[in-house]
C-alpha cells in the first residue's frame, strides 16, 4: 500500500494537474458544453422537447399510452386556443387574416413551396409574425406538441414499424423493432436529446481518454530517465514495484473518470436530464433510437458511465505498457497519439453515440452493431490491454540483471 | 556545422518511433481517402471529358460533347455541362459584405471587412471576364473533391507534419538526459551553441516529413481518384462553392490558381505552419527543459486558439475575434477556405498568408530570445 501511494504522489504531480485542470476546461468550452448550454439549453425545437419530455416525466411516467396521449391532445387545444387569442391581438396576424395554428402552418408551407420553386417572397410581415410566434407565444412547444401527436398515431395506425428498417439490419432487428411497434404505449425522447446527450457522452469518453494519458503516459519513463530503476528493482520491495506503479495508474484513471463524471453531470442536472431517469429511451413517434433491451433513460446514462470508466481503466493499461517500452517522453508520447486516435475520435462514436440501440457501427456500413456489443468489445479491449499490462510487469520477474 | 547537423541526424536516425508515426500516419490519412472511394467514378468521368473535349465548357465543348460523350458521361455530367453558365457576372459583393458586417455594427472592424468585399469586387469581375466559373474541374462533386483534398487530407497532412516536427525538435533536446551525456554535451568546445544546429536539424527532418507525408497523401489521393488531368481547372469553377452555415457562396480566391497551383500554394502555406510548429516547440523546450513538460504547454497553447476564437464569437466581441484569426491554429484549422474571403474571419486579403508570415516573425524572435536567455543561464542541469 504504501508503494501505490507513493507512486500516486509521483502520478499526481502539480505541474501536470494544473496542465489537466486547463487542459480540460479548454477542451470542455471547446467541444462538449455546447451540447449541453446551446444544444439542449438554448438551441430550438430540442430545449422545448427536453422541457416536454420533463413536463411528461412527471405525469405519465416512463412512457404515454393512448389515455395519456389524449392529454397531450388536451394540452395541444389548450395551447392553440392561447395562441389564436394571441393572434386576434396581433396586428400582422389581422392584416395577413390568420387567426389560428393550423392557418399560420398553411401560410408558413405555403412559402416554403414557393420558395422552392424560386418565387420572390412579399414583404408582408409574415416571417416577423412566424418568428413572433415562434419565440413569445410558445410556437415550438405547439409544434413539437403536435409533431409528437402525429407520430405518435402513425405509430399506432401501422403498428408493422420495420417497413422503414433496411434488409441487413436482421431478423433479431425487425423482430425487436416490431416488437415496440405492438406495444400500446411509446417513449417520448425526442431525437435532439437523445443525439445531445450522444454527443455529449462521446466528448466525455474522448475527454477521459485524453486526461488518462496525459497524465499515466509518463509513469515508467520518468523513472528510466531519472535512473531510478535499477534503485527500485534492488530495493526490498523489488519487482512488486512495477505492479505498485499499475495499480496506481488504474488507480488514477478511475479517479480521473469519477471526476470527470461527476463534472460533466452538473450541466445535466442543471439542464434537469436526470428528472428523465426512469423515462424510456426510444420512441418511434419520434422515429428515434430503437434500443435492443428496454431500458430508462437513467440506466442507459448509468451504462455509457460504466463504459467510460472501462475506457479510462483500458487506456490507462495501453498507456502503462507504452511508458514500458519507451524510452523518453518523446517516444511515449508518438505511441500514445495513434492510441488517441483509435479509441477516441474513431472508436467513441461506435462506442458511445446510440449505445445498445440497433444501429450501423459507422455511416454506409451494412450491418449492425449486436445486443450488447459495444459493451463487449470495450470489456475485450480492456481485458486485452490489463492482459498486456499485467504480462509486462510478469514478464518483467523472468529478466535477470539489473534492466531498463 | 555540417558534422554537428550529421551527428544530430544520425540520432534521430536510431530512433524508429518517428518512422512508426508517419507509417501510422500515412495509414490514417489513406483511410480517409477509402472513405471517399464513392467519387471515383465522378472524377474519372470528369478527368475523361476534359482529356476529350477540354475542360472550359463552352460552346464548342458542348458541341462536343452532344456528340462524342458516352453514355455514363451524359448520365453523370450531362446536366452540368448543359446548364453551366458565368455565375460571376453581375455577382455583386456588397450582398456578401452586408451579411458579414450586420452583427457587427457600425465599427473599424466593419469599416475593412466593407472595404474587403470591395477588392473582391475586382476579383470578381476579373474572374467575369475570364470565365473561371465555367471550368468543369470534377462536374457537380467538385465541392466534394475539393473538400476531400484541401478540407480534410490538407489539414491532416500540416497536422502530422507539424507533430512529427515537434517530435523531432523535442527528441533532439531529450536524447542527451536519455544517454545521460548533456553535461558532456554542454561542457563541450561547442557547448551551448548547440541548440541552434539542433533547431535547424529539427526543422530540416521537420520539413522533410511534412513533404513526405504531403506528397504521399496527396499525390496518392490524386491518383487514386483519377484526377491528373484535372490539376489545369480553375479552382473558382461554379461547380466549387464554400458552405457557412446557412450561406452557399462561390469560391473566390485572391489570385488565379489552377487547382495544381492551389495545391502548392496551400502545402507551401502548411510547410510554414509546420516550421512554426518546430521554432515554437524547440523555444519552449529550451525554455521549459523538460520535453514533457514542453509538450503539455503546447497542447495548451494549441486548445486555448480555437477556444478564445469561439468565446469571442459567441460573446460578439469581434475585435478579439478578429486578433484571434491570425493564431496559427486557428488559420489551420481554416484550410479548407485558405486564399478565398474567408467571410467573418478575416478583415484583409491574404489574411492567411500574412497571419503565417506574422507568426513566423514572431516565433523566431521568441527563439532568439529563448536561445540567449539559456546561453546567460549560470547552470544548465
Amino acid at each position: 500500500m504504501r508503494l501505490v501511494i507513493g507512486e500516486l504522489r509521483k502520478l499526481w504531480r502539480l505541474s501536470i494537474v494544473l496542465a489537466l485542470l486547463l487542459l480540460s476546461a479548454l477542451f470542455y468550452l471547446l467541444f462538449p458544453s455546447y451540447y449541453v448550454t446551446v444544444g439542449l439549453g438554448r438551441n430550438e425545437p430540442a430545449h422545448t422537447t427536453l422541457m416536454l419530455a420533463r413536463s411528461w416525466a412527471g405525469r405519465f411516467g416512463p412512457t404515454i399510452d393512448a389515455r395519456e396521449r389524449a392529454e397531450i391532445a388536451q394540452d395541444l387545444a389548450e395551447e392553440q386556443g392561447r395562441l389564436a387569442a394571441f393572434l386576434a391581438t396581433d396586428e400582422r396576424a389581422q392584416a395577413l387574416g390568420i387567426t389560428s395554428w393550423d392557418e399560420l402552418r398553411a401560410a408558413d408551407e405555403a412559402r416554403l413551396e414557393d420558395a422552392a420553386a424560386g418565387m420572390e417572397l412579399p414583404d408582408d410581415g409574415f416571417s416577423e409574425l412566424w418568428s413572433a410566434v415562434l419565440e413569445d407565444a410558445d410556437g415550438y412547444l405547439i409544434q413539437e406538441m403536435e409533431a409528437y401527436l402525429v407520430g405518435w398515431d402513425a405509430r399506432a395506425a401501422d403498428p408493422d414499424y420495420t417497413v422503414a428498417l433496411p434488409s441487413y439490419v436482421g431478423d433479431a432487428a425487425f423482430a425487436r423493432v416490431r416488437e415496440l411497434g405492438m406495444r400500446a404505449e411509446d417513449g417520448y425522447l425526442s431525437v435532439y436529446i437523445m443525439e445531445m446527450l450522444g454527443f455529449y457522452m462521446r466528448y466525455l469518453a474522448v475527454h477521459v481518454l485524453a486526461a488518462t494519458l496525459v497524465l499515466v503516459s509518463p509513469v515508467l519513463v520518468r523513472d528510466r530517465l531519472h535512473r531510478v530503476r535499477p534503485l527500485q528493482l534492488t530495493s526490498r520491495s523489488g519487482q512488486r514495484v512495477l505492479w505498485a506503479q499499475l495499480v496506481a495508474t488504474l488507480v488514477s484513471a478511475a479517479g480521473i473518470a469519477v471526476v470527470c463524471l461527476a463534472a460533466y453531470a452538473v450541466p445535466l442536472a442543471v439542464l434537469g436530464v436526470f428528472d428523465l431517469g426512469s423515462s424510456m429511451v426510444g420512441s418511434l413517434a419520434w422515429d428515434v433510437r430503437f434500443p435492443w433491451f428496454d431500458m430508462s433513460m437513467g440506466l442507459y446514462l448509468g451504462i455509457r458511465a460504466a463504459m467510460v470508466l472501462m475506457l479510462g481503466l483500458a487506456t490507462a493499461a495501453f498507456a502503462f505498457a507504452l511508458s514500458r517500452v519507451s524510452a523518453g517522453y518523446v517516444g511515449v508520447l508518438l505511441k500514445a497519439i495513434p492510441l488517441f486516435v483509435v479509441l477516441g475520435p474513431l472508436a467513441s462514436p461506435m462506442l458511445f453515440d446510440a449505445t445498445f440501440c440497433i444501429r450501423e457501427p459507422w455511416s454506409g456500413a451494412d450491418w449492425v452493431i449486436p445486443p450488447g456489443g459495444e459493451a463487449a468489445a470495450l470489456a475485450l479491449v480492456a481485458a486485452a490491454a490489463l492482459a498486456l499490462a499485467c504480462g509486462l510487469c510478469a514478464h518483467q520477474r523472468s529478466r535477470s540483471g539489473l534492466l531498463r | 556545422m555540417r558534422a554537428l547537423m550529421v551527428a544530430e541526424f544520425r540520432k534521430l536516425a536510431m530512433m524508429p518511433v518517428l518512422a512508426g508515426f508517419l507509417a501510422l500516419s500515412l495509414l490514417f490519412n489513406a483511410l480517409i481517402v477509402a472513405g471517399s472511394s464513392y467519387l471515383v467514378p465522378y472524377v474519372r468521368s470528369a478527368a475523361g471529358v476534359t482529356r476529350s473535349f477540354g475542360g472550359r465548357i463552352d460552346e464548342t465543348m458542348r458541341e462536343a460533347f452532344a456528340a462524342g460523350a458516352t453514355e455514363e458521361d451524359r448520365a453523370l455530367l450531362g446536366d452540368a455541362v448543359a446548364t453551366a453558365e458565368n455565375i460571376f457576372e453581375g455577382m455583386d459583393t456588397a450582398e456578401l459584405s452586408a451579411h458579414y458586417t450586420a452583427p457587427l455594427g457600425p465599427s473599424s472592424l466593419a469599416a475593412l471587412i466593407e472595404r474587403k468585399y470591395q477588392a473582391l469586387q475586382a476579383r470578381v469581375d476579373h474572374l467575369a471576364a475570364t470565365g473561371a466559373a465555367l471550368d468543369l474541374y470534377a462536374g457537380p462533386y467538385t465541392h466534394d473533391v475539393h473538400q476531400l483534398l484541401f478540407g480534410r487530407l490538407m489539414p491532416a497532412v500540416i497536422g502530422e507534419g507539424a507533430l512529427a516536427g515537434i517530435a523531432v525538435a523535442l527528441l533532439l533536446q531529450e536524447v542527451e538526459r536519455m544517454a545521460g551525456t548533456r553535461q558532456m554535451l554542454f561542457s563541450s568546445a561547442i557547448g551551448r551553441r548547440i541548440m541552434p544546429v539542433k533547431l535547424a536539424c529539427a526543422a530540416a527532418v521537420g520539413l522533410a516529413c511534412y513533404v513526405l507525408l504531403a506528397a504521399a497523401t496527396l499525390g496518392g489521393a490524386v491518383f487514386f481518384l483519377g484526377a491528373g488531368d484535372l490539376m489545369g481547372a480553375n479552382v473558382s469553377s461554379q461547380f466549387n462553392f464554400l458552405v457557412e452555415g446557412n450561406l452557399i457562396k462561390p469560391f473566390m480566391t485572391w489570385g488565379d490558381f489552377t487547382v495544381a497551383g492551389y495545391l502548392l500554394a496551400t502545402c507551401a502555406l502548411g510547410a510554414a505552419l509546420v516550421l512554426m510548429a518546430v521554432v515554437t516547440a524547440s523555444a519552449w523546450g529550451t525554455l521549459f527543459r523538460d520535453a514533457y513538460r514542453t509538450a503539455l504547454a503546447l497542447a495548451a497553447a494549441c486548445v486555448s486558439m480555437p477556444v478564445i476564437s469561439d468565446m469571442a464569437a459567441r460573446m460578439g466581441a469581434w475585435e478579439m475575434y478578429a486578433a484571434a484569426s491570425f493564431l496559427p491554429v486557428n488559420v489551420w484549422l481554416r484550410a479548407w477556405a485558405w486564399f478565398t474571403d474567408q467571410g467573418r474571419f478575416s478583415f484583409i486579403p491574404w489574411h492567411e498568408a500574412v497571419a503565417v508570415g506574422v507568426g513566423l516573425v514572431g516565433v523566431a524572435a521568441m527563439a532568439g530570445w529563448s536561445y540567449r536567455r539559456f546561453s546567460r543561464r549560470d547552470v544548465v542541469v
